[in-house]
């Protein structure tokens, strides 16, 4: 089962319409609705709802004053971090001062989302505007403020170090000195946020779902913000419509609204965010300044490297400094860097707030450190391969000490790898060797074709924990639970197969839930590439338990030595003799010594029935076949891979089109190939979609202009290349299966590799990303520098 | 993002409806495809009291091939790039329509909603004012016929008085010697255009050029026609040099910037395309026989036989004088979409918005089953579905019908259920994600996604599922063009499409092996 292509357990509930997404649920639950300001920075002068209260329907208006307790305060700072000295957080509902536009200021509860839309547009709000800050250079320049008591608008300053990189770059023969920009994009998954809350008086408990990538940490935040008992809280991610990062921040203002409301009113209460909302009210990434200073010897070894960041974090900062930390740690990339140094400084601007969005500051980062190996290629005029090639971590040098600490507060230590190999597969894949003959053969008939490359590594499967439970029922099936949460990646299916291998039994016979915290209170969440690596080998540690027990308990049976038997085909049989032994089914019957019989199984169980040595206790451990597993890491494993791509662009209209699209990756063992690759797919699709099409486009006044589909440009189809791939399989020693990340690998690169192909065809520097046709045509057209 | 509360109204007869807005006053709209008013009404940009829904009026789904293609208000466009009568008569329309949106939205979009709606970005109203076509209007006792090129005022402003409703629309046929071309650049497939050039030339039969005009789309508050038969009757016979026409037009037109272009490049691209566009036209101008199209016919039963015959095609008005080139650009008023207007008061059949009790029986044949409830006016066909029927495998991804995840099949054809009001639709069949398997056995195409792991979070999938099912129906042999472009008008976020592509040509597979 393990490394086989299973098709996925998920798809005949999705295809047939028997998903069970959040707004599919609680039909009859009244619908909120929110006041979000219009401006990015403004006082608030007086709320007045008085023309809202006659809209039929309406149930109840909140604002700040209407909130008291931890309710009332300002949401948690998630992560917090001893750099982060002047940490902000927002209200649940506005309080005197809205700081960018689509911050909620005040709740409507109706009977209906539209009625509650027709009472939110009646609610008036007075607002005394204030000077916004847009942009992270206006932020850095100091001269608006953001919030009143952080000067500077400097939530952090970090600087980490490995080597005097200064003065290794004034000694090096050659120097380069430049400046990188990329834009804001988002996560945008298709279905957005949303919170359903019942809750029931007379158990004085609370049910929550939401479209979350952490149901367990909701609950936790919901229990300490709604003062209720931990075990009277239960929260649920329903199937959930993606995440990409977004829906890892919590808890949301409408998260913990909510369900606050429906404690007060006593009535089930639903919110399902549009998309305008999502635009303006979720979450936003990547915006940085980069200034970059590298010094370099005649084989463009790097021998120094100076890297200045400077990175918007938006009006708020609860997700702390997890993304700029991923960007300053994973600039070195697959690269022995002789000296290294990076300075980040976090701003606060009047935009919607900055949490990781897939890659998480990867993108950022390898855009950082792939241009600089494309200088060094240009300045030397070597082939932008053979630079990298010169810079690599050899296969025999791991584990790796990168000498910095990593958004776990672990060492930056890679665990496993082969760059060369995977360099030598990726240029074969493309036809490195063979594209200037193909340049040259497209120049002749007038197009113009370039060719880059883009290599990175990916710290994935972070810490603390995962957890999974495995329990076979005396009907033979495996129910398998774990806590973090699911948005499309397959876990049911790829979960299902560990299990499988690990006990023995038929893919089919085993079923898995994850983000219930009914089934599984103790987990961190789906985030980082982690799920295979934390819960896939927390499954297969419990999975490994029960097996023992199983062994343990036939082997009584069958008055047998457990180490000469064997779980196969659904049977604890002796090792190699098929129809020597008992069912899994009865074993899990025999697990659980009983004194009432409900069935004929079940009296094989009973204090009668079965032989049992009379001095010994009937139950030896815990009653059932079932077990539960935990899997720590000491710290994060490293996948890697290298994408290569060829475009070609239009003379006349500077369109810009991929051509070819190639991935090698190396994600360690794999258990599932097929959802392996699709997880590439789709993140080369958005790595393409943050390259060429999508950015939030904030005016000065820090207006959204684009926040639609129409105008932001998420690709159809039509702007999406095939992507070839090839895997490399370094497997992880650090783990038990053997296994890396794979969620955010397609992603990372993908800016990087076209901004390195474009500028390949242009001839023309390319330090900027998104890149848009008409971007491209005033490049082209711009004065010579 | 749900539309406001308004009056709706469901005239039977093009008089009731002509009485209603002119009672309605300014506060009416018209409501036939409602692929531009609707995504206004979910993002409250435009909130009438009114909304005159003219789709239950008989007779005003006319489509008249006669000296050239008249359509009227409620003719989709999908009908009119499909119609061989269409595109042998005046093939810039196809041209144009190919790329206008996507498949779906053109399954509903109407040719005069169009005209009505006055987008300068528009492709319909380019080709209508390049061919000097006209646009009937009719009100409370009264029509009148406007040309083109006094209809469109500016940016969603058109000449159509308080009370108006567009009855027809009129494009005329193409003359011998005569090839039209439509060149646009868009940032997505099916995206408005940055820039766009229509053209049309006309040779003689020595090859000289006798008449070369181009339209430019989204670079004007309207559609800009320029006369540049000079620059191509100056070259030798065959061998126009269109550089010339390229600069000029370059230098007539004053876009404007926005977050998607700037006006250079804007103005640079008009050059390129108005080049592209009249050396595809030249070419097809010489291709075009001098021979007339087939004889006309009435597409619609019952409709009077063809007043002419081709002949009378070429016998239309001549082309016009040169359109000047559009005005020193600047900030013109964006108007909100006015298509109609009129005076107060509800007119018959009116209900009154929003509440409980009050509202409209809405019954149809879903998935084979026939079911109703009672809605107000303005509930969407998704919500009616998912809240009102339960059946919440349709999903809801923007509201405003750009994603494509509420895509279902109404009728058969592909439709957004967000862009469409449920009370438009009484009456009507409609198949929804829950009803393309057969009972516990998956469909050819849901077994293929399942095979090419063509899903991943699934939130995208029912509208994918609904838009290849009516795809595979309709072309069971696609080519990966085919493909590539039906599925164009739906978005997805985890799969890169790339299964997606392969899972549509795997079910044309599956589906030719039950054959």
């Amino acid at each position: 089962m393990f490394g086989r292509p299973v098709r996925r357990k998920e798809d005949p509930r999705l295809l047939t319409g028997r998903g069970r997404f959040l707004d599919d649920l609680g039909h009859d639950a009244l619908a909120a609705a929110f006041v979000r300001s219009p401006h990015a920075h403004a006082r608030i002068t007086g709320i007045d709802v008085s023309g809202a209260l006659d809209v039929d329907g309406l149930v109840a208006i909140y604002t700040w004053e209407d909130l008291e307790g931890p309710v009332a305060e300002p949401l948690p700072l998630l992560i917090p971090h001893p750099e982060l000295t002047a940490g902000r957080t927002p209200y649940a509902l506005a309080r005197d001062v809205v700081r960018h536009v689509g911050e909620p200021v005040a709740m409507v509860v109706a009977r209906d989302r539209y009625l509650a839309e027709d009472a939110a547009g009646l609610v008036e709000v007075g607002y005394d505007p204030l000077p916004p800050v847009v942009g992270v250079e206006n932020a850095a320049a100091g001269e608006r403020l953001v919030h009143g008591d952080v000067p500077g608008n400097v939530a952090a300053r970090m600087t980490q170090e490995n080597g005097d990189a200064r003065a290794a770059i004034e000694a090096a023969p050659h120097t380069l000195a430049f400046r990188l920009d990329i834009e804001r994009s988002a996560s945008t998954p298709l279905e957005g946020r949303g919170v359903y809350a019942r809750w029931d008086a007379d158990d004085a408990s609370l049910r929550v779902y939401s479209s979350t990538q952490t149901s367990t940490s909701v609950r936790m935040a919901l229990a300490a913000k709604l003062g209720l008992p931990l075990p009277k809280v239960e929260v649920i991610a329903p199937d959930v419509g993606g995440g990409f990062g977004v829906k890892i921040m919590h808890p949301w203002p409408e998260e913990v609204l909510v369900p606050w409301a429906a404690m007060r009113l006593g009535r089930e209460v639903k919110w399902a965010e549009d998309r305008r909302e999502h635009f303006v009210a979720s979450a936003h990434e990547r915006a940085q300044v980069q200034y970059v200073r590298v010094g370099f010897d005649d084989a463009g070894r790097v021998l120094g490297l100076d890297v200045n960041i400077l990175h918007d974090n938006g009006a708020y900062i609860p997700y702390g400094l997890i993304v700029p930390i991923i960007t300053s740690t994973q600039v070195p990339g697959p690269y022995k860097i002789g000296a290294y140094r990076v300075e980040f400084t976090s701003l606060y601007t009047n935009t919607v707030i900055v949490t990781p969005y897939r890659g998480a500051g990867r993108p950022q980062a390898v855009f950082c450190m792939e241009r600089t190996m494309d200088r060094i290629a240009a300045h030397l005029g070597l082939d932008r391969a053979e630079v990298r090639e010169a810079n690599f971590i050899r296969p025999d040098e791991f584990p790796y000490d990168q000498g910095l600490t990593f958004q776990d507060g672990r060492p930056l230590i890679y665990d496993s790898g082969d760059y060369p190999e995977a360099l030598r597969m990726l240029k074969e894949l493309i036809g490195w060797d063979g594209f200037p003959e193909v340049k040259a053969a497209a120049a002749r008939e007038g197009r113009r074709l370039g060719i880059g490359l883009g290599c990175y590594v990916e710290g994935t499967g972070v810490g603390p924990y995962e957890g999974g439970h495995v329990h076979v029922t005396t009907d033979g099936r495996v129910h398998v639970s774990t806590g973090l949460t699911s948005q499309g990646q397959g876990h049911e299916t790829v979960f299902a197969q560990i299990v499988a291998e690990e006990l023995g039994v038929p893919v089919e016979d085993v079923t898995v839930v994850t983000g219930d915290t009914r089934r599984f209170a103790y987990a961190v969440g789906t985030f980082a590439s982690r799920a295979a690596v934390m819960s896939g080998n927390a499954i297969a540690l419990a999975a490994r338990e029960v097996r023992e027990k199983a062994l343990r308990v036939a082997a009584e049976a069958l008055e047998a030595d457990p180490r000469d038997l064997e779980i196969a085909g659904g049977e604890v049989r002796v090792a190699g003799v098929p129809g020597s032994g008992v069912p899994l089914a009865t074993v899990a019957v025999l697990a659980n010594p009983l004194r009432y019989a409900f069935d004929e199984e079940a009296a094989r169980a009973t204090q009668f029935a079965a032989p049992a040595s009379p001095d010994e206790p009937p139950l030896t451990g815990e009653p059932g076949l079932e077990a539960r597993g935990y899997y720590s890491p000491v710290r994060s494993t490293f996948a890697a891979g290298m994408h290569a791509a060829v475009v070609e662009t239009d003379q006349d209209t500077a369109e810009i089109r991929v051509l070819r699209y190639a991935v090698v990756h190396d994600c360690g063992r794999l258990i599932n190939p097929m959802i392996v690759e699709g997880q590439i797919h789709g993140g080369v699709a958005q790595g393409v979609a943050g390259a060429l099409y999508e950015r939030m486009a904030y005016d000065d006044h820090g207006q959204l202009l684009n926040a639609s589909f129409m105008d932001f440009l998420m690709p159809y189809a039509t702007e999406i290349p095939h992507v070839e791939t090839a895997h490399l399989e370094t497997p992880s020693p650090l783990n038990p299966l053997g296994v890396k990340g794979a969620g955010e690998a397609g992603v990372i690169p993908v800016s990087a590799v076209l901004a390195s192909a474009i500028e390949d065809a242009e001839d023309l520097p390319i330090t900027r990303m998104p890149l848009s046709p008409a971007d491209l045509h005033h490049l082209r057209h711009a004065p010579p520098p | 993002m749900k539309p406001p509360p308004f009056v709706y109204h469901a005239p039977a007869t093009l008089d009731e409806a002509l009485e209603t807005l002119a009672e309605a006053g300014p506060e009416g709209k018209i409501l036939a495809g409602g692929q531009s008013l609707i995504p206004l009404l979910n993002m409250r940009l435009a909130a009438p009291a009114h909304i005159v829904d003219i789709n239950r009026v008989a007779g005003l789904d006319t489509l008249r091939l006669d000296g050239g293609v008249t359509a009227g208000p409620l003719v989709r466009h999908s009908r009119a790039e499909r119609d061989p009568g269409v595109h042998a008569l005046q093939p810039l329309l196809r041209q144009a329509l190919r790329l206008v949106a996507h498949p779906v939205i053109r399954n509903r979009g109407t040719l005069a909603g169009s005209v009505a709606h006055a987008d300068p970005a528009a492709e319909i109203p380019a080709v209508l004012v390049l061919l000097d076509g006209t646009v009937e209007l009719v009100r409370r006792g009264g029509r009148r016929t406007v040309a083109a090129a006094d209809f469109f005022t500016g940016p969603l402003e058109s000449s159509a008085e308080p009370g108006e409703l567009v009855n027809s629309v009129f494009f005329p046929a193409l003359r011998p010697g005569t090839g039209t071309a439509f060149e646009e650049i868009a940032r997505r497939h099916g995206d408005f255009a940055l820039a766009g050039v229509a053209a049309r030339v006309t040779l003689d039969p020595g090859g000289h050029v006798t008449h070369a005009a181009v339209t430019c789309v989204g670079v004007g508050p309207v559609p800009i026609r320029l006369d540049v038969t000079e620059y191509g009757a100056a070259a030798p016979a065959g061998e126009p040099d269109w550089r010339h026409a390229a600069r000029a037009v370059q230098a007539a037109i004053a876009p404007e910037t926005d977050i998607h272009a700037t006006a250079d490049y804007r103005r640079h691209l008009t050059a390129v395309l108005t080049g592209r566009a009249l050396r595809a036209a030249t070419t097809r101008a010489r291709a075009h026989p001098a021979v007339p199209p087939p004889t006309p016919t009435s597409r619609r039963p019952g409709s009077a036989p063809p007043a002419a015959g081709p002949e009378a095609a070429l016998l239309r008005p001549a082309e016009g004088p040169p359109a000047p080139p559009a005005g020193a650009g600047g900030t013109l008023p964006h108007a909100e979409v006015s298509l109609h207007a009129g005076s107060e008061g509800a007119g018959p059949g009116a209900v009154a918005p929003g509440g409980t009790g009050e509202g409209h029986s809405v019954v149809v044949e879903v998935n084979g089953v026939v079911r109703g409830a009672r809605v107000p006016g303005r509930r969407l066909l998704s919500d009616f579905l998912r809240h009102d029927l339960r059946l919440t495998g349709t999903h809801v991804g923007c509201e405003h019908g750009v994603c494509g995840c509420c895509t279902v099949l109404l009728d058969g054809e592909p439709v957004r259920s967000c862009l469409t009001l449920a009370v438009t639709v009484t009456g009507r069949a409609i198949t929804t994600v829950e009803g393309l398997a057969d009972g516990e056995e998956m469909s050819p195409v849901q077994r293929a996604f399942a095979e090419c792991h063509a899903l991943q979070c699934g939130f995208c999938t029912p509208g994918f599922l609904c838009t290849a099912t009516a795809l595979l129906r309709d072309n069971p042999r696609p080519t990966e063009e085919e493909v590539l472009e039906g599925v164009s008008g739906n978005l997805c976020r985890c799969t890169g499409y790339q299964n997606i592509l392969r899972a549509v040509r795997r079910a044309a597979e599956l589906m030719a092996g039950e054959g």
